[in-house]
């Protein structure tokens, strides 16, 4: 699991990348893969950091990125008739033993940025960092290229956004995100295997008028129509928490003579301190699928905090005793 | 060429985040035990439901219950506090980030809009700020 960030920064994990930040910066656009994309978050009022990144098959020359960037923005301050300087060789601290190089521009934005280069991912990061001289820009670019991580460690990687964390093996490749009204989704596919997360907001109102089961009913009504399934009222990390069960409908004749129906887990947990529900939704062969996922989902305590606070015990052991409790 | 009829004003993210939401005062609206409001939306009086309602029964108006959260943004809405405001303070109240407070939020107000409970007032361009061309 992820380092907690301090009160006033918090880490937003997309494509193993990871950046700490402080908490008024959110996404405002996260697109692309793991081999090429982009990400912006803003604070409210203006666009505050903008990482690019894109794989490369042999190390770039930084130096010659950085010069082909800088004409380019020259160029373009030229055309609106803005003055136009930069500031290069710039050295900020790195966790990691990337190569990299940094540089200042003061033009339409003025902005730090930095191209750095990793050999294990063998990803260029482009890191930008925009604001006004004396309002802080200087720090806030020293604290975002001092955590900046571009992979995961162990083959896993940390994805967070918008209060939903979790840690995954890099095998799972992102489908689709979405942030709706109350709620964030991460989808994601590996073969034939699907996991989708999410995180919904306000689950006191959404769970005042109906039962946790007609929820996720509702919540995941159209694919829930694939499957033969149940649900039951069950306790995840000492929370309410809903277990579902089933397995897929196969269609048509040749489907059903060659098919292999798979297994369908759900776990979803109301976390009464945050005031959130959480859901895990897992689709394979693996019938303890969703178990090492939900545990990697970070809610109102950290893995290691549970882990801690148990003595030890894993959550993926207490679940699978919950499953057998009062049928909900 | 100008046009001959006057244009629906747009509003920008900006201009959204600055406008002021005000309750519809032809509503009626009270709270229940629970504490959540309730909406009471007065039948139209034409002439045709007049007609109607000699021959059949028709409500004299329709009920919407808010749910906690619409309730409490319900509340802000006086006209004098911008939408921004109204995020922030839905955000602390309900433990959402920013963005997740200004995605429901923006949302809900549509909705209100739509319906015809809630105007926006959008403070007025300046002096000159009008660009359309003279004759």
């Amino acid at each position: 699991m992820s380092e907690r960030a301090q009160d006033d920064t918090h880490t937003i994990g997309w494509q193993g990348l990871g950046l700490r930040v402080p908490t008024a910066w959110e996404p405002q656009s996260l697109s692309g893969t793991r081999s090429q994309g982009a990400l912006q978050l803003d604070d409210g009022e203006a666009i505050r950091l903008r990482c690019t990144w894109r794989e490369l098959r042999r190390p770039p020359d930084l130096l010659a990125e950085a010069e082909t960037y800088i004409s380019g923005l020259e160029k373009a301050a030229r055309k609106k008739g803005i003055d136009f300087s930069v500031k290069r060789d710039i050295r900020f601290p790195l966790p990691g033993e990337q190569a990299s190089t940094c540089f200042l521009w003061r033009g339409e934005e003025t902005a730090y940025a930095s191209f750095i280069y990793c050999q294990e991912c063998r990803r260029l990061s482009g890191v930008y960092v925009f604001g006004r001289p004396g309002q802080g820009l200087e720090r806030d670019a020293k604290q975002v290229l001092a955590h900046f991580r571009c992979h995961g460690e162990g083959g896993r990687e940390d994805w967070s956004i918008f209060g939903l964390r979790a840690e995954l093996p890099s095998t799972w490749e992102l489908a689709k995100s979405e942030l709706r009204a109350g709620q964030v989704t991460l989808q994601f596919l590996r073969g034939r295997e699907e996991l989708s997360l999410s995180r919904v907001a306000l689950a006191r109102s959404v769970l005042r008028r109906q039962k946790f089961v007609r929820w996720a009913e509702g919540f995941y009504r159209k694919p829930l129509g694939a499957f033969r399934w149940k649900g039951e009222r069950t306790e995840y990390r000492g929370h309410i928490a809903l277990a579902i069960e089933g397995e897929e409908r196969l269609r048509g004749p040749m489907g059903r003579l060659f098919g292999k129906a798979r297994q369908l887990r759900v776990r979803a947990w109301y976390c009464q301190e945050l005031d959130k529900i959480y859901a895990v939704w897992y689709v394979g062969d693996d019938e303890a699928g969703v178990e090492e996922p939900s545990a990697q989902v970070a809610c109102h305590e950290t893995q290691e905090e549970y882990l801690a606070e148990r003595g030890g015990e894993a959550p993926a052991a207490e679940a699978a005793g919950g499953d057998q409790g009062g049928a909900g | 060429m100008a046009w001959p009829w006057r244009r629906r004003p747009t509003l920008d993210r900006h201009g959204s985040l600055g406008a002021r939401p005000l309750r519809n005062p032809l509503l009626e609206w009270t709270r229940d035990e629970e504490g959540m409001v309730l909406l009471r939306l007065p039948r139209k009086e034409s002439w045709w439901v007049r007609v109607l309602a000699r021959l059949f029964y028709v409500p004299k108006g329709k009920t919407f219950s808010l749910d906690e959260p619409g309730s409490f943004v319900w509340e802000l809405c006086d006209g004098r506090m911008p939408i921004r405001t109204i995020i922030q303070r839905f955000a602390e109240q309900f433990q959402l980030t920013r963005k997740e407070a200004e995605v429901s939020t923006l949302q809900y107000f549509r909705l209100l809009a739509q319906k015809g409970f809630v105007g926006l007032a959008v403070d007025q361009e300046p002096a000159g700020g009008d660009k359309r061309k003279g004759p």
